[in-house]
């Protein structure tokens, strides 16, 4: 195992980034955009906001854990309390895009606009600019990462190229802007996010199992901690934050924390880490 | 930084609504609409047939042998072709509500159209029973924007339609909170999603397979036992063509034990829940 491929070495057993993306309705807008006249469907949205986020952020207390909070600029001007709570706790918040847009569907200029505005409302209600991206559902282009590192930013998580942080290249240059990797198999929506009109997902696939989505998580946990990897979390408490599901994150915790020592880590630290 | 404990009767922990979409063959109709000669299908509506013609009977003997009563949703064409069961459920303390005419979805429907199809389903119950529904359930897909006004205006109490919230709340109109209550539901509490299954037309749309049953009950377990620890209103929505069948049944009784080994637990209609929450909250 490369335990130090990319200049990177993992501190402890394994890194692990529990990461929330903190969609909202903008889950559902971004999707399927005349939803805004649909109050059941996007009430699954701000169901994450009303009742799942202080799930996870009791969770995250519990077990003592940083974590990194991805907001659409949206979501931080309609919710601002709820934000400066977040970050009283001691958790990251990063940039997600202004209204959950799709990147690759932006012009470089509008790609330019939505991580300002983002910033911008970030900065207003926590005093602090976000140092990281990550691209909203949807795409992103090579010039979203240029976009990324010309505006200073230290990190993206955006991609699915590997399983521990790595430098972006750009123009075939090794550049200081980091990328920190995500595993679909490792975010809780593609199991559990559902809609039945409009239809999500699009062939309206069953809701997995609760028990097998733990233990596929925990598999992971093990692969990631016996080679010293990052194990990055995505999660978003419309879909983790239920009644039932919240004890899987509470199990998954307890599995890791009792059967490894591993570093808990905001993106940033796990981006700094990462030595040229 | 979970809120207060809510209060429910009697010190109970939680409450539990278990409600019943009786569909029949309307959606299923509705559905083959959209084909040519659809109108003329009759295998897709012969599911539909099957809930009125044994599933019904399997839900109200488990409901009564475990001294539960239950809140069945049902479009006014179902009812009025299915009165001596429409006389049973009513007769055995089980709440009749409205879940439109045909199964119309409100969205694509005008105001009058929605107010025509609100009264002729109540005409129908209070045929049938002497009673008109007080709880709305809205059928497939969202309601227009002008719903819940109008529900309001013909004397509905609540609705058990949206998804956002995991306890009653009462309804907002203009910012003020009114006494009309919503009593929220979710996906992940909802046997329809999790094993209906037709090959033509397609349902789910993806032909996904249907699920493991022990699955689908893990799942179901879990989540009250996360309503429970946290102290709110499990709202199960059932579809008895779909839980009634001969194995599945079998599905709905275990969970019914689990939920019934908890001694305080408030198993109620939509009609109790809604009506002890405009009083208390």
């Amino acid at each position: 195992m490369s335990r130090e491929k990319n200049g990177w070495k993992c501190k402890k057993d394994c890194a692990v980034a529990v990461t929330i993306n903190l969609d909202g309705e903008y889950f559902w807008l971004s999707m399927f955009p005349d939803s805004v006249n649909k109050p059941k469907t996007l009430s699954m949205g701000t169901f994450g906001l009303k009742r799942g986020l202080d799930r996870i952020l009791d969770t995250a207390d519990r077990f003592n854990i940083p974590c990194t909070f991805f907001v659409p600029g949206k979501i931080a001007e309609t919710y601002p309390q709820k934000i400066l709570e977040i970050a009283k706790r001691g958790h990251e918040i990063a940039n997600h895009g202004y209204a959950h847009e799709n990147f690759s569907k932006l012009t470089l200029q509008e790609q330019r606009e939505s991580l300002i505005k983002c910033n911008e409302a970030v900065e207003r209600i926590c005093g602090k600019k976000p140092v990281g991206f990550r691209a909203p559902e949807g795409e992103l282009t090579k010039e979203t990462l240029k976009l990324l590192y010309d505006s200073g930013f230290l990190y993206s998580s955006s991609l699915y190229n590997d399983d521990r942080p790595y430098f972006i290249e750009l123009d075939g240059k090794t550049t200081d802007l980091v990328e920190i990797p995500l595993q679909w198999q490792l975010s809780d929506f593609p199991y559990f996010a559902f809609n039945y009109s409009p239809a999500f997902p699009a062939g309206q696939g069953r809701i997995a199992n609760y028990t097998q989505v733990l233990n596929n998580w925990k598999y992971e946990f093990t692969g990631y901690a016996n080679s010293g990897l990052a194990y990055v979390l995505q999660l978003d408490p419309q879909t983790i934050g239920t009644p039932g599901r919240i004890g899987l994150l509470e199990e998954l915790l307890e599995f890791i924390t009792s059967s490894h020592d591993v570093w808990f880590c905001t993106c940033s630290e796990l981006a700094r880490s990462l030595k040229r | 930084m979970e809120n207060e404990r809510i209060k429910w009767p009697d010190d109970a922990r939680c409450a539990v609504m278990l409600s019943f979409d009786v569909d029949g063959e309307t959606t299923w109709a509705n559905g083959n609409r959209g084909f040519e000669g659809g109108n003329n299908f009759i295998r897709s509506l012969s599911i539909g047939q099957y809930e009125t013609r044994r599933c019904i009977r399997r839900i109200l003997d488990l409901l009564g042998k475990y001294g539960i009563k239950g809140t069945f949703y049902v479009p006014g064409w179902v009812a009025e072709r299915n009165e001596p069961m429409i006389r049973e459920i009513f007769s055995h303390g089980h709440e009749l509500g409205h879940h439109g005419y045909t199964h119309e979805r409100f969205y694509d429907k005008t105001y009058e159209e929605q107010a025509e199809i609100i009264d002729r389903s109540q005409e129908i119950f209070k045929k049938i029973t002497g009673k008109a529904a007080t709880g709305f359930r809205t059928p497939s897909g969202d309601w227009a924007e002008g719903t819940p006004g109008l529900l309001v205006k013909k004397g509905f109490k609540y609705s058990s339609s949206m998804r956002g919230d995991d306890r009653p709340y009462r309804t907002e109109f203009e910012g003020q909170e009114s006494d009309f209550i919503e009593i929220p539901t979710r996906w992940e509490l909802d046997d329809y999603v999790q094993m209906a299954y037709n090959l033509y037309p397609a349902e789910p749309v993806g032909q996904d397979r249907i699920s493991g049953y022990d699955n689908v009950l893990d799942n179901f377990i879990r989540e009250f036992d996360g309503y429970y620890r946290y102290g709110l209103c499990c709202a199960f929505m059932m579809h008895p063509q779909v839980i009634g069948t001969p194995g599945r049944i079998l599905l709905l009784e275990r969970l019914i034990r689990h939920i019934q080994s908890h001694p305080d637990v408030w198993i109620a209609t939509g009609e109790q829940i809604a009506d002890w929450w405009r009083e208390n909250y």
